[in-house]
């Protein structure tokens, strides 16, 4: 019994240092795991190179990675073994190139070794993002919801909206400006024209323009950028010639304060200061600017109607101002004002698409409770 | 025309702008979109100077009684523009040490000193905010109070710590998450609005 022990001990012990033996044959001298592959997402123009070294940094303390881009030599990337995986994307400038990577290995000596691994790709461009199909079916499912009722507020469907204090509020404070004798300030924000809050402000620039003409109120609109200049230049113009006052337009109640961010709060502040407006509209994008102007604004004794998109702003206006229109109000104000059917319908559609986001969350919420997040990833994604 | 043309580049820029947002392939068109309003940009700065010029003439002409405003801006804008300028064709003379020093020395401490004032103003307007004049504005200033000897908290007031952490992550972020999903539906409806033509106030007029 005790042979046949001592005999299968022996084998056990023969058969696992052959194995090793085995395995100290087939690990290869210079490893490496190089995978080269297009990027995704992109128009085409790179490829993704990802390397892991597999040897010890005593046995190879430097890799070196040779690109060819349509068999041409781009350039040779040094990677030191640090044995952590290294990622480099690889511009190709063009579609459809080939990219040839071949690694080398630096022995102990320094002596180039190789090459060890060469892989090949292709820079291919996509047609869609992959990760904003679940943003594609929402935006889909919105403006088809916008359409429909666009549809129907056509065919005179009565469409309710909520009062907006603020809003409603444009005209008693216009009328205080002019029982007082002192002029309207409008300050469209202090971004630029491609901000969707500062179009928001200019489409309520018009109605409150219009408005102050009828009244014969002064009125003062200082900008900050240039671009949104000749446009509210030319909405001003155009809401006093629909007002039947063209004869009270000045070129110079719409103009370019400064296009700092703090030069333009000291010279709108120091125009407040001398003019002390009754009134003063701050609608559009702000930053730290907007506390500045709503106080000093207050200190004059103007009524504030402020609103604005930046989340990091509204608990100012909303202590220092009147009225804050919050968040998506802006948006609303036009349509609010307007009371035209063809905009009152994608307030309708906001609301309902609001409506079901809720639903898609709660739904989701309920999924991820029993552990399934593909209905979160399908929605949200 | 004038209203159809703008109309209509509107109506394809703005499909185009929404097609770069899902075909990664346009990527390219996308940078040449921007590089083409940073050029268009340029040439409205050219526009913003004759405004701000024309806005500070009048005032003079008609001897406004803030016109030494007027003068003051046209003088530091006279002045910055011609040490610039020199100082650009002469680079390392005394002219581009001078731009570089006013625009680092007084400019720049002037900024800052604006920014500053923002402290009086908070104090200010925080003042009005917290007195507790309904239930509403008595919940802001309890919540205040607890945030603010949250972030000062020690020793055993680390409690209102622990509420601030709370508040700041649960309440608020609860209350912004809501906004934002608001305010992001506002910005779709208002560009599609605006590619479809349906808003046309910022073109000056609605017909």
């Amino acid at each position: 019994m005790k042979k046949i022990l001592f005999l299968a001990l022996v084998v056990l012990v023969s058969l696992s240092f052959a194995a090793a033996v085995k395995a100290e044959e087939e690990r290869p001298l210079y490893g490496c795991e190089l995978n080269l592959y297009d990027t995704p997402n992109d128009d085409g123009i790179s490829v993704e190179l990802e390397f892991m070294p597999l040897s010890s940094p005593d046995e190879v303390p430097q890799y070196g990675i040779d690109l060819y881009v349509d068999g041409v030599f781009m350039n040779t990337l040094t990677v030191v073994n640090a044995q952590a995986l290294f990622i480099y994307t690889v511009p190709t400038d063009k579609r459809g190139a080939e990219v040839r990577a071949e690694v080398f290995a630096y022995d102990a000596e320094g002596t180039r070794q190789g090459p060890v691994q060469v892989e090949k790709a292709i820079s291919t461009a996509q047609w869609y993002y992959s990760d904003r199909i679940g943003a594609f079916i929402w935006s889909m499912l919105f403006i088809g919801l916008i359409m429909i009722l666009i549809g129907k507020a056509k065919k005179g469907q009565d469409i309710f909206i909520r009062r907006i204090a603020g809003l409603e509020a444009i005209d008693d404070a216009v009328g205080r400006a002019t029982e007082m004798g002192r002029p309207v300030f409008y300050i469209p924000g202090t971004s630029i024209i491609d901000d969707i809050a500062t179009l928001a402000s200019l489409n309520i620039l018009r109605p409150v323009a219009q408005q102050v003409a009828t009244y014969e109120t002064p009125f003062s609109v200082p900008i900050k950028d240039p671009v949104v200049l000749t446009v509210a230049q030319d909405i001003v113009k155009e809401a006093y010639m629909a007002a039947g006052r063209a004869d009270l337009h000045d070129e110079g109640m719409v103009y370019l304060a400064s296009v700092g961010q703090f030069d333009y709060a000291a010279a709108v502040n120091g125009a407040m200061v001398r003019e002390k407006p009754a009134t003063v509209f701050l609608l559009g994008m702000f930053w730290a600017e907007s506390l500045m102007l709503a106080e000093t604004a207050n200190t004059v004794g103007a009524i504030q109607i402020a609103g604005t998109d930046a989340t990091s702003q509204l608990p100012f206006f909303i202590a220092a101002c009147d009225y804050t229109l919050i968040g998506e109000e802006l948006y609303a104000a036009s349509a609010y004002m307007s009371r035209e059917p063809l905009l009152l319908g994608t307030l309708k559609a906001q609301d309902m698409i609001k409506g079901a986001v809720i639903f898609a969350m709660l739904l989701s919420l309920v999924f991820m409770l029993f552990g399934i997040d593909s209905v979160m990833n399908f929605f949200f994604q | 025309m004038k209203r159809t043309l703008p109309l209509a580049l509107a109506f394809i820029f703005g499909l185009i702008g929404i097609a770069v947002q899902i075909v990664p392939a346009l990527k390219g068109f996308l940078n040449t979109m921007l590089d083409w309003m940073a050029i268009i940009g340029s040439f409205a700065l050219a526009l913003g100077v004759s405004s701000l010029t024309r806005h500070h003439m009048t005032k003079i002409r008609r001897k406004h009684k803030d016109m030494f405003f007027s003068y003051v801006t046209f003088v530091t804008m006279l002045f910055m523009m011609i040490i610039g300028l020199i100082g650009y064709f002469q680079p390392e003379s005394l002219y581009q040490r001078l731009f570089g020093n006013m625009y680092n020395y007084v400019r720049v401490p002037l900024d800052a000193s604006m920014f500053a004032l923002l402290a009086f103003f908070i104090t200010s307007a925080a003042y009005r905010a917290f007195r507790a004049r309904t239930w509403l504005a008595t919940v802001l200033l309890v919540a205040g109070v607890v945030v603010m000897m949250g972030r000062v908290a020690f020793g055993p007031f680390m409690i209102f710590n622990d509420i601030t952490a709370w508040l700041m992550k649960v309440p608020t972020t609860a209350a912004m998450r809501g906004l934002t999903i608001g305010i992001g539906l506002g910005i779709v409806a208002t560009s599609i609005k605006i590619v479809l033509g349906i808003e046309r106030s910022y073109l000056g007029g609605g017909e």
